[in-house]
């Protein structure tokens, strides 16, 4: 690694690849430590997952560690709005994932009292009566009950994005975009600097936090294989109308949800299994068309409403759909990873920044973290899924 | 289609401008647009086939009070202290405050739709002159042509045009037997949108909703002509603003009878707009605010018509007043010109006659969408022939830039003989020649034409090396004007409506732009000494911009204001358009109902 000609020659405590959520509330923690933070975005600010996805968060999961952390990272994502002097949009409308098998039904009700109950966040058991009465636009033939988690919700992923951009800028970040990172120079075992397409910055530690692109970077740069692999998935928008869908509603059986937003816009998708890989950010007629069916089958009257705007993006999946954050001892010195979060970026990546801050300044590991190391991929200690939901 | 009076025009004839209301603040919203692409403008605010007979609209509407308007204002929402603070407890009421169509008030889609399969050598896009005299070459060489027409009918601009064109005569006489001629030769699909482009389909839909088409072609020629966008000047949000062809459709076909237009665009099209709203005894001014008429063609015959001249100006203020849109018009050139000239004047509305090449197409197939002033601001990169660099993707007439209807009609020919070269049914030289006799009446008519597409051609189009944006069909905005002239029309940037779906103004957008700037103040005037600093300065491109304030968001896509915004931006700036760029634009083109996508029933 030269010495960066021709570069931008700047020097910074920590080197943070990637301005999605992940990146930017990293780079924000940090310098709140008094860090002093460079920023590798290789497109603009958000360009990745962090504007792709459809802005809603849960704390229900199917096993322990990742709902005792989504419990106190939705309460921090709650937080966000005053602290980052930027409307988040939060509502809490609430998760209702329909079943059309008993047996899918019993299990919920299982996880409910072995996990959810006595975590504090418990779920309602609806009949279908149930569902007409309350959510009566859906066609519940088919179905034979429902998990209503109330303390689901929604927000807007552009402001909270941008509340980030704004207060880590406040802070002295420097956020270079269109800016791709292309090599981290290790000496003796530590990290000495890190360059990117237009930079070159002297720094002790960099964080990966580059979304579904982290495992590829990971594996190109230094050589370490952290199992993240992008999977794409497509999504759309119909125009806007009055409040009707009072709920994200998810088909457990088909993948298919759909929602509201604030602004009367329908939002929702049902997921095919799409190829892996960075596939193009395009869509096909062959999930369009899927998800129209799907819509009109689960909610008939939004048969005469119009599709507005579609389009795609990446999950960052794990082979145990768990974000991984820390480091391993093997490492470079100075070489943290936060990311593979599965689908979970927006609603656990600024509580786990924090956390992650707390590990790398002040070298204090959080109990919720220590699940979510890279060493249980070393050791094939997964997390173990109870219920995929 | 020209029997039906529709609605609208009853309204007009009664004095009823603001027809819509905004779905942000609920002010009566009279930007009127009678084109089949306008519709997703209208479902902004939740209305449907406004310009049809029997226009859907929400039982309910509501209205901001004035005094909240601030807060509700797109660059301030999201960041207002107080309204963070009461946020779950006012949310419910901001939901319900816009005013959108409820579920049941939609338009019904038809029980049943159905999956039409259409296969072609070539799939032409738009049924104005361009889409027609390319069908007809292509026709004439044995090609298998689908040609696709949002309108009901074809003829585009052209078929309310009754001015004499040089060449073709009489626009509409023109275009309509052409259009009589084509029907005959190639397969005609009126009332179909096209949607764009999907990774494994081509899709367009009927515009009763009844059938999704799903496109094969060997080789695709866009051919949709150009947009009138809304104008943008302090009050532009007044009710009474038209579309230079919906004014003469509603003119012509539907009875609408103003006494006084004030028709904005001086360029051919422009012109013709008047002329023909001047030949119906209608009391027509011309504005522009360029430093003389912009048409060649037609600047000597203007001086002899009835059309009243008001060349070199701008409009600083408006006001509906009740009876009459009161229009203050002052001459360029700042604080620091020797004429100061003022112009009042009363009109029923302002004809927008500022065009833009539609580039939506091109844009989503990822051809390089470049800036080229002489023809029109942003079109895609395009070779004589048309060829977008794409592979089988051409485009012809106005929307890969603005040129005069005979140069139109020969650059159809050249494509089609270069698709036919391509095919073996062409021979070399006779494209050669074809291409070389195209030069040169671009060279004769304006040796600017020749030298923008040789530009593109030998890919300078990059390179910069002509001078920073000299935007000349920027809504309004002008090529010319000085420094002192941008600082004064900024003052009304929050009376500047850019986003008609989104109730974004120009003040949100600069105020967006300061926001991603980190709160630096990026000045109009450069001083001696700053130029490099100021040339180094990154402006946040229009996709973030668009992230901030909500620009373009809307049903329509962004059709309205995104490119006219980029120019805007490039002119206030002095940067090229090239570093704002434009948001991606996605499928579809225009929204489709879920019915019509799901088929069957």
């Amino acid at each position: 690694m030269g010495e960066g000609r021709g570069l931008i020659n700047l020097s910074a405590d920590a080197v943070v690849v990637g301005a999605g959520i992940v990146g930017l509330a990293t780079a924000y923690y940090l310098a709140r430590r008094g860090l002093s933070v460079v920023v590798f975005e290789k497109n603009y600010v958000g360009g990745g997952s962090s504007t792709r996805n459809a802005g809603r968060y849960r704390v229900h999961f199917g096993n322990r560690e990742n709902t005792e952390f989504a419990i106190k990272a939705i309460k921090r994502l709650e937080s966000l709005s005053g602290e980052l002097g930027w409307n988040g949009i939060f509502e809490r409308p609430g998760y209702l994932w329909l079943v059309r098998r008993e047996e899918v039904l019993k299990r919920y009700e299982e996880l409910n009292n072995e996990l959810w109950k006595p975590l504090g966040i418990p779920v309602q058991i609806l009949t279908v009566d149930e569902i007409k009465d309350r959510f009566p636009y859906i066609n519940t033939k088919g179905i034979v009950g429902a998990v209503f988690g109330p303390q689901d919700g929604a927000f807007h992923h552009d402001y909270i994005v941008m509340g980030y951009y704004t207060k880590a800028l406040d802070l002295g970040v420097n956020i270079l975009e269109y800016s791709e990172v292309r090599g981290v120079g290790i000496e003796s075992g530590k990290v000495v600097n890190a360059s990117s397409s237009n930079a070159f910055v002297r720094t002790r530690s960099i964080v990966f936090a580059a979304g579904a692109w982290t495992g590829e970077l990971m594996k190109s740069l230094l050589n370490i294989d952290v199992p993240i692999r992008p999977v794409r998935r497509e999504i759309g928008i119909t125009e806007p109308i009055k409040p009707l869908i009072n709920t994200y509603v998810i088909d457990t059986e088909t993948n298919f949800y759909v929602g509201q937003t604030m602004r009367g816009e329908v939002l929702g998708s049902v997921e095919l299994e799409d190829g892996e890989g960075f596939l193009p950010y395009g869509n096909t007629l062959n999930w369009l068309i899927a998800w129209a069916r799907e819509t009109v089958r689960l909610i008939p009257s939004l048969r005469d409403i119009r599709v507005m705007r579609i389009w795609s993006g990446y999950y960052e999946m794990t082979p145990d759909h768990s974000h991984i954050m820390g480091r391993l001892d093997s490492w470079p010195e100075g070489v943290y990873v936060l990311s593979g979060f599965s689908g979970h970026g927006f609603m656990f990546g600024p509580y786990a920044a924090e956390l992650l801050v707390k590990y790398m300044v002040d070298g204090v590991m959080d109990s919720l973290m220590r699940p979510f190391l890279p060493q249980r991929f070393v050791t094939g200690n997964l997390i173990k899924e109870a219920l995929v939901i | 289609m020209m029997s039906k009076r529709p609605w609208v025009a009853e309204e007009l004839g009664r004095g009823n401008y603001g027809v819509m209301r905004s779905s942000r603040y609920g002010e009566p919203r009279g930007f009127l647009c009678c084109e089949w692409w306008c519709e997703g403008y209208w479902a902004s605010s939740g209305y449907y086939n406004l310009c049809g007979d029997k226009p859907t609209m929400p039982r309910k509407t509501t209205s901001v009070p004035s005094i909240l308007r601030g807060l509700a204002k797109p660059s301030s929402f999201p960041r207002n202290r107080l309204l963070i603070l009461l946020w779950p407890i006012i949310r419910e009421r901001v939901r319900e405050s816009l005013n959108r169509s409820s579920i049941d008030e939609l338009p019904a889609i038809s029980a049943k739709t159905e999956y039409v399969k259409v296969d072609s050598d070539v799939l032409v896009v738009g049924g104005g002159l361009a889409g027609l005299s390319i069908s007809r070459e292509l026709a004439k060489l044995g090609f298998k042509v689908v040609l696709v027409e949002g309108e009901d009918y074809l003829g585009g601009h052209l078929i309310v045009d009754d001015v004499e064109i040089r060449e073709l005569g009489r626009g509409n006489e023109f275009v309509n037997k052409l259009g009589r001629e084509v029907e005959n030769l190639v397969t005609v699909y009126r009332g179909v949108v096209f949607d764009g482009f999907l990774e494994d389909s081509v899709t367009g839909h009927s515009r009763d909703f009844t059938k999704l088409y799903i496109f094969s072609y060997k080789y695709l020629v866009l051919a949709q002509g150009f947009r009138e966008v809304p104008l943008v000047f302090p009050g532009n949000n007044t009710p009474r603003m038209i579309t230079g062809l919906s004014a003469l459709k509603l003119v012509k076909w539907w009875g609408y009878r103003p006494r006084r237009l004030l028709v904005w665009g001086s360029d051919d099209w422009g012109v013709r707009v008047a002329m023909n709203l001047a030949q119906q005894g209608i009391e027509v001014y011309l504005g522009d605010n360029s430093a003389i008429i912009r048409s060649d063609l037609y600047r000597d015959r203007v001086g002899s018509s009835d059309v009243k001249v008001l060349i070199g100006t701008n409009i600083v203020d408006s006001k509906d007043t009740g009876d009459g849109l009161r229009i203050v018009l002052e001459n360029l050139r700042g604080r620091k010109a020797k004429i100061r000239r003022r112009e009042e004047v009363v009109v029923d509305a302002v004809v927008s006659a500022a065009r833009l090449p539609v580039i939506d197409l091109p844009a989503q197939l990822g051809a390089s969408i470049v800036y080229a002033p002489e023809i029109g601001g942003l079109v895609p990169r395009r070779g004589f022939t048309g060829d977008l660099g794409l592979g089988n993707v051409y485009v012809v007439g106005d929307a890969g830039g603005l040129l005069p209807e005979f140069l139109v009609i020969r650059q159809a020919r050249v494509t089609a003989l270069s698709i036919g070269a391509r095919e073996g049914l062409v021979g070399k030289d006779d494209l050669d020649r074809e291409v070389a006799e195209f030069k040169k009446d671009l060279v004769n008519t304006n040796s600017s034409y020749y030298n923008v597409l040789l530009r593109f051609e030998q890919g300078l189009h990059g390179t910069g090396y002509y001078a920073e944006p000299n935007v000349t069909h920027v809504p309004m905005w002008a090529a010319a004007g000085t420094t002192e002239d941008v600082e004064r029309a900024i003052k009304g940037a929050d009376k500047q409506y850019l986003c008609f779906c989104e109730d974004v103004t120009l003040g949100d957008v600069l105020e967006g732009i300061k926001v991603l700037m980190h709160g630096r103040e990026v000045r109009v005037k450069v001083l001696h000494g700053e130029e490099e600093e100021y040339k180094s300065l990154k402006l946040p491109s229009m996709e973030r911009i668009k992230r901030v304030v909500g620009l373009g968001t809307g049903p329509c896509q962004g059709k309205f204001c995104l490119v006219s915004t980029n120019l805007i931006l490039s002119f206030i700036y002095q940067k090229k358009p090239g570093e704002f760029g434009i948001p991606r634009i996605r499928f579809p083109e225009t929204p489709i109902p879920m019915a019509t996508l799901a088929g069957g029933e």
